[in-house]
C-alpha cells in the first residue's frame, strides 16, 4: 500500500498567471498587474473593442471607432487642438480633419501603414485600459485567408503594446459572436458554430466562411477583395461621370452609400440632396449606386455556391437554412433578398439568407472576445518586446 | 488513491471504487490524522485534496473525449485507402452534433495545427 501524503492542494490554474512585464518601458512597471482582454475587430473603415477581464462574462469596453490616425499639420496655433497633442484618433480625427493629415493604417483588410497601425493600438489600449497597468491579451479577427505577412503586420503594430496575441480568421469570430451562448444547449438553435455560412462585407474585404463544427479549413474560407470601399469607388467614378466636377470627396460619397447603398432592380429615382460648393443640390444616384452595390452581388455570388458545393453532402439542407451575412454590407438594402431569391432561382432548396442584426459591428469582436476567454495557456502568442 | 477511486468511479466500477474508499483510503486518511498535530487541519487539506484529485479525474476524461474523436479524424486522414483515393487535400472533419463537448480552446487548437501544418 503506498503512503498517503498530505500537501496544499494546488492553485487553480489562473490566465493571470505570466510575469507581469509591462510591454511599454514608458509605462509605469505596476506591482501586480492584472490581465485584461481585448477582443479587436480591427477593420478598415472601422474597427471595434471589447475588452473585458479573464473567468467572466463582463464587458468593461465596448468601442466602435473609425479606424484612421490623425497626425497635427505643422503650424497649427495652439488651443486649436485639445490638450495640443499630436496625434487624433477615430471621430477626433475625422472632425479636426482640416488640421491633420489623416491616415488609415489599413487597406483591404490589412496593415498597409505601420507606423499609424502602432499608433492606433496604442489607442485601443488606452482605451480598453487606461490605467495602463493591465497586463493585455488581445485575440485580433484577420481576413479569412490572410497570409503570414499580413499577420506579422499585426504583430509587429502589437509587439511592446499587448503582451500576448491570437490572430483568429473574422468570419469564424463572426460566428462565435452571433452565437447566443445560452441558448446552445437548446434543442430548437441552430448553432452558428455547428452548421452555418457566413459572408463578412467589410471595408476592405468580403469574407465568406463555411462553419460546420469544426475549425474551417482554408478550403472553407474565401476573402474577396471587393467590398465597401470599391463600392465607394465604383459609386465616385459613376458619380463624376455624370456629374463632372461635383467636387464631393470620398468621405460624402460614403456617407451616401451608407445611406442609400441597395441591390436588386433600380431604384431611379434615387434623388440625393448634397451641398457642393456651398450650394444645395439634387443628384440622381440610382443607377450609380444600384450598379456599384450590384456588382457586390456579382462577386459574391459564385464564392457563395462554390462554398455550398464544397459542403458535406448531408449538411447541406441545414446548411441552406443558415446563411448570415454580417458587417457593414448587411447594411445594404435587399443584400438578403436577393441572394436568397438568385439561390432559389438556381434551383438550391429552400435557402433562407438573413442578416446578423444591429450588432453587425460588433459581432467579430464579440467571438474575439470569447475566444480570448477560452484560450489556453498554451495558445496565446507571447510578444517579445 | 484517492484518484484511484475516482477513476473506478468514472468507470462505473463503484463497487470496487467504495471497497477501495473503505478499506486502503480510509487506514491511509487515519494514519495521516494521527501524523498530524492538528485534526481539523488535517481533515480540512484531506478534504480539498480529494475535491482536487476528483477535478482532476472529471477534467481528464472530458478531455479524453474531446481528443478521441480528434484522433480518430487525423488517423482516418492518414489511413492508407485515402492516399490509395488519390485525396491529397486537408481532411475535413465530420460535422459535429450541436451539444458536442468541444469549446472554443479546441477549435483554436485546430486552427493553429493547421496553422503549423501549413507552415512545414
Amino acid at each position: 500500500m503506498s503512503s498517503l501524503t498530505l500537501e496544499k492542494p494546488p492553485a487553480p490554474a489562473s490566465i493571470a498567471s505570466p510575469a507581469a512585464t509591462s510591454a511599454n518601458p514608458s509605462r509605469p512597471a505596476p506591482a501586480k498587474a492584472t490581465t485584461l482582454l481585448i477582443g479587436l475587430d480591427l477593420g478598415t473603415n472601422k474597427s471595434c473593442i471589447l475588452a473585458g477581464p479573464p473567468g467572466s462574462t463582463d464587458i468593461t469596453v465596448s468601442k466602435v471607432v473609425p479606424s484612421v490616425v490623425g497626425y497635427v499639420k505643422d503650424g497649427i496655433v495652439d488651443g486649436i487642438i485639445t490638450g495640443n497633442v499630436r496625434i487624433l484618433f477615430g471621430e477626433e480625427a475625422l472632425r479636426q480633419r482640416l488640421h491633420v493629415e489623416l491616415v488609415a493604417p489599413l487597406a483591404e483588410g490589412v496593415i498597409a501603414r505601420p507606423e499609424a497601425a502602432r499608433d492606433f493600438m496604442e489607442h485601443v489600449r488606452q482605451l480598453a485600459d487606461p490605467s495602463g497597468r493591465s497586463e493585455i491579451r488581445a485575440v485580433v479577427g484577420v481576413p479569412a485567408n490572410a497570409d503570414e505577412q499580413a499577420r506579422e503586420g499585426i504583430r509587429r503594430s502589437a509587439q511592446g503594446i499587448f503582451s500576448r496575441i491570437l490572430l483568429i480568421p473574422e468570419p469564424f469570430l463572426a460566428a462565435l459572436g452571433f452565437r447566443d451562448d445560452s441558448r446552445v444547449k437548446q434543442s430548437g438553435y441552430v448553432d452558428p458554430v455547428v452548421n452555418s455560412l457566413f459572408i463578412d462585407i467589410g471595408a476592405g474585404t468580403s469574407d465568406l466562411c463555411l462553419v460546420q463544427g469544426y475549425f474551417p479549413t482554408r478550403e472553407d474560407q474565401i476573402s474577396i477583395p471587393f467590398a465597401g470601399d470599391a463600392i465607394d469607388e465604383s459609386i465616385y467614378d459613376g458619380l463624376n461621370r455624370t456629374y463632372p466636377n461635383n467636387g464631393l470627396s470620398r468621405l460624402s460619397v460614403r456617407e451616401i452609400k451608407e445611406a442609400y447603398a441597395y441591390v436588386g432592380p433600380s431604384r431611379k429615382p434615387l434623388d440625393v440632396k448634397v451641398v457642393i460648393g456651398g450650394k444645395s443640390r439634387t443628384l440622381e444616384l440610382g443607377d450609380a449606386v444600384g450598379d456599384a452595390c450590384n456588382a457586390l452581388i456579382d462577386r459574391i455570388y459564385p464564392a457563395l455556391t462554390a462554398l455550398i458545393a464544397s459542403a458535406a453532402s448531408d449538411s447541406v439542407v441545414t446548411l441552406l437554412q443558415n446563411i448570415i451575412i454580417t458587417g457593414g454590407g448587411s447594411q445594404i438594402r435587399g443584400i438578403d433578398t436577393v441572394l436568397q431569391k438568385r439561390l432559389a432561382d438556381d434551383g438550391y432548396e429552400s435557402p433562407k439568407v438573413r442578416l446578423a442584426g444591429q450588432d453587425f459591428q460588433r459581432y467579430v469582436a464579440l467571438g474575439a472576445l470569447k475566444a480570448a476567454r477560452a484560450a489556453r495557456e498554451n495558445q496565446w502568442q507571447v510578444l517579445l518586446d | 488513491m484517492y484518484r484511484r477511486v475516482c477513476l473506478l468511479r468514472s468507470e462505473g466500477r463503484s463497487g470496487e471504487a467504495q471497497r477501495m474508499e473503505e478499506t486502503e483510503l480510509a487506514a491511509a486518511a487515519m494514519q495521516a490524522r494521527e501524523a498530524s498535530e492538528s485534526g481539523p487541519e488535517a481533515d480540512a487539506r484531506l478534504e480539498a485534496l480529494m475535491a482536487g484529485e476528483s477535478e482532476r479525474v472529471a477534467a481528464a476524461f472530458a478531455f479524453a473525449e474531446v481528443l478521441a474523436p480528434m484522433l480518430s479524424d487525423r488517423l482516418r486522414a492518414l489511413s492508407p485507402a485515402r492516399a490509395v483515393a488519390g485525396n491529397s487535400g486537408p481532411s475535413r472533419p465530420d460535422i459535429r452534433p450541436a451539444r458536442d463537448a468541444r469549446g472554443i480552446a479546441d477549435y483554436i487548437e485546430e486552427m493553429l495545427a493547421q496553422d503549423r501544418a501549413a507552415s512545414r
